[in-house]
């Protein structure tokens, strides 16, 4: 393993750099993390009791703020859904183009590719379908590293289904590596962040430095091990790489799209699924706001000069591009591809595990939180990032996590307070009895962005399967109409749940998602 | 499209174009929505476009397929719930609504709106048509009700309708028939509640009696010793009904918010009624003057509050009454020529429909079931037109 920090970025040295909680911190620092981890918590929190007591001691102007905020939502939406519109096109142009033609224009014979896959206790078809698709890709796969990043606690299976992926399809790539992240190294987090960075320094030392491989000519692909690639990935990912301004100092972003097994999940996963790809285009239009989400890739050197992923904290794939952007200066950016990755919808043996597991998966990603706390606590430390630059990004974050959890409650839950809990002069007005109406024609308008939302989820579907009838297609269209509640159930409630835990310091630890391709579709 | 990469996402000139517009927007929509939902309306088509603030109408029903009507008109479009609507947008002053549906009696009321506010009211509508179930001594084996010594053609009660099958039988034998549970039940409130009818006509008659011998001016019964007679007194959802003289009255136990609303006076006019009344009342010997009047006392609303109101008892004597079965704002009294149904709300009249007639009924409420007794038997009375299936 790394010992020395010479090679990272100066304020990647800091001792402070990796921190994931405040318990990690001491003195001032402690305090100052410890308070903006209770911060997120707070804010929602006391947004939403705000809104009770506002309604109960001020119900008219509760009124008026309701009112205000569903008129708020309704443009928001418009705006969300003009983006989303704008990135679907570009997708599906991106998906029309011949990229391995566009990128022949340049030289780029010089680029190797480290595909870091880890993974835990998936079955061996999760893991052969993606390196399947890996091998299937329109570009040299002599030039592609695969890593299958193994944990240590998932046992002799998991080195099992390594050890048949590496015998089927060693030939066909340039090596394939297996690594065995260990369970017991102090300091560390189990899960993803963890075993990638354990995965990232074996490829350097037994691969990248053997073969004279520069890190500023490789770039890291890390993929969730459902992640199936489309064809041209790697090309219309160099063809980025190269046409960048800042190439070694940029995340590149490709769209997941969770419809690996689309046909098989249940409605609701389909509907929290699409929304997650959906909320991830809107994010490709405006990449001033954008994070690493999920799968990504990077080139080897940026990461090297970080340290690789956290290791003590839960969503490292966005807390990676706050690591580079901090250490960077914020010099860096995050490109987004507008290409798609096929990557899984949550599905369980039944419904209600379905439903559990697209919680526990929302509350982890929620649970990005975190990172608000990290990036918090080190604009104030780095000054060399514009003052204006810092505040910008830290509001945004802020009002991103705030917004997250309060609004949809506030909007189809604690927009009705006003009428319940108002006062006896209250329930008298007009506005009183008007107010619920107003609310829900401003919603129902809104619902209008589904309706967008609707159409665009049928032009990603896969191929329909013999087994399925024509009739879904109705059900997928339709199933649009439970978003108000799959909102509520796995945006905001997990995302309270994950600022709730991390503001009274029960910090979460990493939840595999199980990964499976049977389903009891609805 | 080029064919070539879109590289660059939306361009941030034309984020922040629609930003801004959407900005404009909310900055302009806002205002309008709030002016809307407070209740302000602009006709621009109106001979002199004016900027007005309306109130509105929450009318509540209860019997199936009712239409309303306001000023004459029929209201549509105006239902949020099954049995509520709700109109907007009515200029301040007296509307006239009438509530009917087929089969039923229709329910008018003249009331105020004002600016702002939402006057509410809750129809009834009982059946043009008396419907009845009969409540025997016998049953068939099989359940029906069985009338003995009637036929089909001459039974008792023949001017209501029933959609509840009994058998009618000339025969007086009852060898072959079951004992009626639900009428033995029901005969014992009968006879309960006559004794202690009784007690009460003693009591009221010593009062007289009383009155008579030390000269009393009127005899008066105090609402606290009305209240601790039960079988006169009914108190529900903190009202009490309860009879004065011959008038029956009922009591707001709260007052302001606590009481319904129409214990409250909200117009300069009916301030002004109100406020005629109580002085006619205290210069009044009338008992039941100053009873109708009613104590005004300021509401915590800044409004003036009543905290009785008389019961329209159609000129007629009231043998009994009681609360129609889960709703205090309808009272059901025995009078007469037969049981009526009046509403308490006294705002413009009090609407009053024919339940059952009869001049030798006596009733009882148990539980959410009408009962009313005669020589011609007993009859459960229902309040709503049964639905044919």
């Amino acid at each position: 393993m790394e010992s020395s920090k010479d090679h990272l970025l100066p304020y990647a040295r800091r001792a402070d750099f990796h921190v994931g909680r405040a318990t990690e911190l001491t003195g001032k620092d402690r305090v100052f993390y410890r308070l903006l981890e209770i911060l997120p918590g707070a804010a929602s929190w006391g947004t939403l009791i705000g809104v009770i007591l506002l309604s109960i001691y001020l119900p008219f102007f509760a009124a008026y703020f309701v009112i205000g905020f569903a008129l708020y939502w309704l443009l928001k939406t418009a705006f969300l859904s003009y983006h989303l519109r704008h990135n679907w096109k570009r997708l599906r142009h991106h998906l029309s183009l011949d990229w391995e033609s566009l990128v022949s224009r340049f030289q780029y014979g010089h680029l190797h590719h480290v595909v870091v896959l880890p993974f835990y206790k998936e079955p061996l078809e999760i893991v052969e379908a993606t390196v399947e698709a890996l091998s299937k890709v329109k570009y040299d796969k002599k030039k592609v590293i695969i890593v299958l990043a193994t944990e240590g606690r998932a046992g002799a299976e998991a080195q099992d289904i390594a050890a048949a992926i590496k015998g089927k399809y060693q030939e066909q790539f340039a090596e394939i590596l297996i690594t065995v992240h260990p369970g017991d190294i102090v300091g560390e987090l189990a899960g993803k962040g963890s075993n990638a960075s354990w995965a990232a320094e074996e490829v350097r030392v037994k691969v990248l430095d053997p073969r004279g491989l520069r890190y500023d000519h490789t770039l890291v692909s890390i993929f969730d091990i459902d992640t199936v690639l489309y064809p041209d990935y790697f090309n219309c990912l160099v063809w980025h790489f190269l046409n960048a301004r800042r190439p070694l100092k940029s995340s590149f972003q490709p769209v997941p799209v969770f419809n690996n097994n689309i046909w098989k999940a249940p409605a609701i996963s389909r509907v929290v699924a699409m929304s997650s790809t959906f909320w991830e285009m809107v994010q490709q239009e405006r990449p001033e706001r954008m994070a690493t989400f999920s799968s990504h890739s990077v080139s080897f050197k940026a990461l090297y000069e970080v340290g690789y992923w956290q290791r003590n904290m839960v969503s490292e794939d966005s807390r990676i591009y706050w690591n580079l952007f901090i250490a960077n200066e914020g010099e860096y950016d995050v490109v987004p591809l507008s290409y798609p990755v096929s990557m899984d919808a949550n599905a369980a043996s039944s419904l209600w595990k379905t439903v559990g597991q697209i919680y526990r998966q929302h509350r982890r990603w929620t649970y990005g939180v975190e990172n608000l706390c990290y990036i918090l606590y080190h604009f104030r430390h780095n000054h060399s990032i514009p003052r204006g630059r810092r505040i910008a990004i830290a509001l945004r974050q802020a009002e991103g996590y705030w917004s997250l959890v309060t609004n949809p409650i506030m909007l189809f839950i604690l927009g009705w307070t006003p009428i319940f809990l108002g006062s006896y002069e209250f329930h008298q007005t007009v506005l009183s009895y008007t107010l619920p109406i107003v609310v829900r024609d401003l919603l129902i308008i809104a619902m209008f962005g589904l309706v967008v939302s609707s159409w665009i989820s049928l032009t990603l579907l896969p191929k329909r399967p013999h087994e399925a009838g024509r009739w879904r297609y109705m059900v997928l269209a339709v199933q649009w109409i439970m978003v108000p509640a799959t909102m509520i159930i796995f945006s905001a409630i997990p995302g309270l749940d994950a600022q709730t835990r991390l503001m009274l310091g029960k910090y979460m630890g990493f939840w595999v998602t199980p990964k499976t391709r049977e389903s009891n579709p609805s | 499209m080029p064919f070539e990469p879109v590289v660059k996402p939306l361009s941030l000139f034309r984020r922040r174009v629609l930003l801004v517009l959407l900005v404009i927007s909310f900055m302009v929509a806002l205002p309008l929505f709030i002016f809307y939902a407070s209740g302000y309306r602009y006709n621009p088509f109106a001979e002199v476009p004016v900027l007005t603030a309306t109130g509105g109408m929450y009318i509540t029903t209860s019997a199936e397929e009712s239409a309303i009507y306001l000023n004459e008109a029929p209201v549509l479009g105006a239902r949020t719930f099954r049995s509520a609507s709700y109109i907007q947008g009515l200029s301040a002053g007296l509307h006239r609504v009438h509530v009917q549906a087929p089969g039923v009696h229709t329910w008018v009321k003249e009331l105020v709106v004002l600016p702002h506010i939402v006057t509410e009211a809750a129809p009834f509508n009982l059946p043009l048509v008396p419907h009845v179930r009969f409540v025997t001594p016998y049953n068939t084996t099989s359940g029906l009700s069985v009338l003995v010594g009637a036929s089909t053609t001459s039974r008792p009660y023949a001017f209501a309708t029933t959609s509840d099958a009994f058998v009618a039988t000339t025969s007086r034998a009852t060898s072959t028939l079951t004992f009626n549970r639900e009428y033995d039940r029901v005969a014992a409130l009968f006879s309960e509640k006559a004794s202690t009818t009784l007690a009460r006509a003693r009591y009221e008659a010593e009062l007289s009696r009383a009155a008579e011998r030390f000269g009393f001016a009127t005899a008066t019964i105090p609402t606290t010793t009305a209240v601790s007679l039960s079988t006169t007194t009914v108190v529900l959802d903190e009202l009490v009904l309860y009879q004065a003289g011959d008038d029956v009255y009922v009591k707001a136990l709260g007052v302001g918010r606590e009481a319904p609303l129409y214990f409250c006076a909200v117009t300069a006019e009916e301030m002004k009624r109100a406020e005629e009344l109580l002085s006619a009342a205290e210069t009044s010997t009338s008992t039941a003057e100053s009873l109708s009047v009613i104590e005004l006392r300021p509401g915590n609303v800044g409004r003036e509050c009543r905290t009785d109101i008389r019961i329209n008892r159609l000129g007629q004597k009231v043998k009994d009454f009681a609360f129609m079965p889960g709703n205090s704002d309808l009272i059901l009294l025995n009078l007469e020529r037969g049981l009526y149904v009046v509403e308490v709300d006294d705002r413009s009249w009090q609407n009053t429909q024919p339940l059952l007639p009869g001049d030798d009924l006596a009733m009882v409420v148990d539980g959410d079931r009408i009962y009313a007794s005669s020589t011609a038997g007993v009859v459960e009375v229902y309040t709503e037109v049964p639905v044919v299936q």
